[in-house]
């Protein structure tokens, strides 16, 4: 490979793994304070690219839905856990199936509805002008969409990690998924906290909905890929931990992106081919089981 | 005369299937230190628990400063001015010290205290920066008393001061106990060796299969020979 070459697919590695960022991140918090591994993840971040189509083409164009989509979905997070995550978590303590059963439910519930509501057509959420034409980095030469994913993709990253490692906010969350009982000892709310990451997640996983939505086309199924590979990288990263799944993501990224450009036949296996040679490595995952940094 | 800090009335809790307190009435009034005494397994851990809503209390009512607690929850109850201890200290393992401290001072405007803490548990600021799962048993000790002490509680549940600590340690922390009462909180204290529980309260209950067997004055405790055998296996 050129030099040009390696830089391209390092910069696509990098705008895909930004992006499974967003997506693996909402999974290992809930994860990391209910102990749910939220099967709506997908559906959410199916919803956060159709509530971006809508808002583009019906109310004011692509970038209202970029702020838009997050939000809607970041409020539809938040009425899941309260009214039925949590009642049912409530009544049934002891249980790690139930919770996961709703999640899925709640998936093929969204996927369905969306059918009924856009179609199970593939449609295309339309790029802004701004977008189309092509950017030239040094010798590398990308179209302007990908520059836009990688970048909003990275910010809102950023953003997150500030929240969780330097705000009292963030504080309060790794107290809670370390240990939620002597947390609310300590008088913090562990309930509403449980509302507001579920929110939170949910919120990035729209973000990138309507971001990596402009890279591909929309369909009521398309969050399934993506949310297999964010599921991956947490994985790789070690279940419940916020670094883990930030180094777990950029990884995955790369491995993609080069396994498509050298592999183009076995980029697939790859993947889990990783995941493997990690989870054999270091069962409980590259950051698990009690080293977090 | 005004409310007792903390009043049980006949609760009644589970573990499970399983009927740990069963009945149990108690009073801890205004700046006292009272220990809650007896053999392992008698229910004492479950009863501090009851008192915090960790575990809830199905029949009987808890009383704090007056005021019914019974159906709060936890964190709420902590607002209040309530705090445990716990047995196995519960340091959030991947929070460095200071971290510790500070989710403690979250919801309870406590950051004030901090320069009290540092006088009480000196040791502590030279570790601010060290994740909670490095410490040693006493330093976790320290710790987990700090943090309580952190959330500027009427009322501090302390379950073991002593489990698994150097006799000198144990001293110290008897010392910080004093003092700490001295500034007008008052302590609920669970101890499994009876020469600390005695040294540090006025008065004890006897607990044993999860009913009040004994209550009284340190004293009396001291010179019954027939309860420490009963209750306490004490020959």
């Amino acid at each position: 490979m050129s030099l040009e070459a390696i830089l391209t697919q390092l910069l696509m590695g990098l705008t895909v793994g930004v992006n499974l960022v967003l997506v693996a991140t909402g999974l290992t918090l809930v994860f990391g304070m209910m102990g749910v591994i939220n099967f709506a993840h997908s559906a959410l971040f199916m919803l956060g690219a159709y509530v971006g189509l809508v808002v583009s083409r019906r109310l004011g164009g692509f970038w209202l839905g970029l702020a838009l989509a997050p939000l809607a979905i970041g409020l539809l997070g938040a009425a899941v856990e309260r009214w039925l995550l949590r009642p049912l978590r409530v009544r049934f303590p002891e249980s790690h199936l139930l919770p996961l059963l709703l999640t899925f439910g709640l998936s093929l519930f969204f996927e369905g509805m969306a059918k009924v509501v856009w179609g199970a057509d593939v449609v295309s959420l339309a790029r802004p002008p701004a977008l189309d034409g092509a950017v030239t980095l040094g010798r590398v030469t990308l179209p302007a969409y990908w520059i836009f994913a990688l970048v909003a993709a990275a910010t809102l990253a950023v953003l997150v990690w500030l929240i969780v490692e330097r705000t009292s906010l963030g504080l309060a969350i790794r107290a809670a998924t370390q240990d939620p009982t002597m947390a609310a000892v300590l008088g913090v709310d562990v309930g509403r906290l449980n509302t507001l990451v579920f929110a939170l997640g949910s919120a990035l996983a729209g973000a990138a909905g309507v971001i990596l939505g402009t890279m591909t086309s929309l369909s009521p199924q398309m969050g399934g890929g993506v949310v297999l590979d964010a599921f991956i990288a947490i994985v790789i990263g070690g279940l419940g931990s916020f670094t883990g799944a930030i180094v777990g993501a950029l990884l995955l990224g790369q491995v993609q992106s080069f396994g498509v450009a050298l592999l183009p036949a076995f980029h697939t296996p790859l993947v889990f081919l990783v995941m493997a040679i990690v989870l054999v490595l270091r069962p409980s995952g590259l950051f698990g089981a009690g080293e977090r940094r | 005369m005004s409310a007792a800090m903390l009043a049980l009335e006949d609760v009644h809790s589970y573990y499970g299937d399983s009927h740990v307190i069963q009945g149990v009435s108690l009073a801890v009034e205004r700046g006292e230190t009272v220990a809650l005494v007896g053999r392992n397994g008698a229910g004492k851990t479950t009863l501090l628990k009851t008192a915090m809503a960790i575990v809830p209390a199905r029949r009987g009512r808890v009383l704090f400063a007056g005021d019914d607690v019974t159906q709060l929850d936890t964190h709420a109850i902590a607002r209040r001015g309530m705090t445990l201890v716990p047995e196995d200290r519960r340091i959030f393992p991947r929070l460095t010290v200071e971290e510790n401290l500070r989710v403690a001072t979250l919801a309870t405007g406590g950051a004030g205290s901090l320069a009290r803490v540092f006088e009480y548990f000196p040791r502590l600021r030279e570790r601010l920066g060290q994740a909670g799962q490095n410490l040693s048993g006493g330093e976790q000790q320290m710790l987990a008393l700090a943090r309580g002490f952190l959330t500027r509680p009427k009322l501090m549940l302390i379950d073991e001061l002593s489990g698994g600590l150097m006799p000198l340690m144990v001293e110290a922390l008897t010392g910080v106990l004093k003092a700490i009462n001295a500034e007008g909180v008052t302590i609920l204290l669970v101890e499994q060796d009876l020469e600390v529980a005695l040294a540090l309260a006025g008065r004890c209950y006897v607990l044993d299969q999860g009913r009040i067997e004994f209550a009284g004055s340190a004293d009396a405790l001291r010179a019954d020979a027939g309860v420490q055998a009963r209750y306490l296996g004490v020959a």
